[in-house]
């Protein structure tokens, strides 16, 4: 990949080949296809275990942050507190509605 | 105590040879399931500092020599082939064929790890080490050092079970010279040649992972 660029492919055509030669020395090198069926249950449990354990953290990692974005939002962008501010930006709004309360928005 | 007692190819706790084989091989198999999961949890550092750094890691590992990566992953596999082949010789009684594989897995394995020495050698020399050790100047991207501290852990680590691995085939290298092996029993070689492929397994993923960031 270092040679051809697939631009977000890359990672994954790489893990793929990867995937392909590593079966192919596990079930083959390894006679894993033709031994009893144990082992094959050992090893699959293994992989199986391993990716639980990346795609979880990754989980983690990667949305680390994310509830502050979300905090930072308005609940309904179009609720009448806003679309009233927009359109009254020089008057100020007085009556039922009380004073325009920044419920946050825009952090 | 007769000699008969001792011998490793038919152990009285167990019923038949073909069981003492088969548990011979199931331990192994999850010995190497520990061992997936321990450089998988390397493998995850990886994940996670790829994800957090993603331009440092390209630029980072574009000091490190693809071919010489590559010719690794060729000499790692072809020394697979050899000891698999080994392993077929002994299952045909061709003692004198089996252990030349062996020899020739054994030769393979120190070729990847001169391989690994000059690689290692070239970047003590440019001061890409792990860690608080980095002084390489020529890498952009946040905290470069990351990335060499990922390499050397995993590398480092894979090259040290190599050499154990290396160890442990020239013990057997001995043993089959005593003719310990033949067509009857010859499960020690069986389960070194299965640490042997995991090895290659492992390096199978790392050279895209550490070589070949797109």
């Amino acid at each position: 990949m270092s040679q051809i660029d697939l631009g977000p492919w890359n990672l994954i055509v790489a893990l793929a080949i990867a995937f392909f030669k590593a079966s192919l020395v596990v079930l083959f090198f390894m006679h894993l296809l033709y031994d009893n069926k144990m082992f094959m249950l050992v090893i699959v449990s293994s992989l199986l275990f391993l990716a639980i354990f990346i795609s979880f953290t990754m989980f983690d990692t990667m949305r680390r942050g994310d509830m502050y974005e979300e905090v930072g939002q308005p609940i309904n962008k179009d609720a009448f507190i806003y679309t009233v501010k927009e359109a009254d930006s020089t008057a100020t709004v007085e009556g039922e509605h009380g004073e325009v309360d920044d419920h946050g928005g825009g952090h | 105590m007769s000699d008969h007692e001792h011998k490793p190819e038919h152990l009285h706790h167990f019923a038949a040879p073909e069981q003492q084989k088969e548990s011979a091989k199931l331990g192994m198999w999850i010995f190497l399931l520990t061992e997936v999961l321990f450089f998988g949890g390397l493998f995850c550092a990886y994940a996670i500092y790829r994800a957090w750094h993603p331009e440092m890691f390209h630029n980072a590992h574009l000091a490190l020599d693809w071919r010489m990566g590559g010719l690794n992953t060729l000499v790692l596999v072809a020394s697979s082939v050899t000891i698999a082949l080994a392993i077929r010789a002994f299952q045909l009684n061709q003692q004198k064929p089996a252990i030349g594989l062996m020899i020739a897995t054994v030769l393979l394995a120190c070729t990847f790890m001169v391989v690994k020495y000059f690689e290692y050698a070239h970047k003590f020399h440019l001061g890409q080490l792990p860690g608080t050790f980095y002084h390489y100047n020529g890498i952009e991207g946040t905290n470069p050092h990351i990335f060499f501290s990922v390499y050397f852990m995993m590398t480092g680590l894979h090259g040290l079970h190599v050499l154990i691995g290396i160890g442990v085939i020239i013990w057997l290298i001995m043993r089959a010279k005593r003719g310990h092996f033949s067509s009857k029993y010859y499960t020690p070689v069986e389960v070194t040649g299965l640490y042997w492929h995991l090895v290659d397994l492992i390096w199978i993923f790392l050279f895209p992972l550490l070589y070949l960031i797109g």
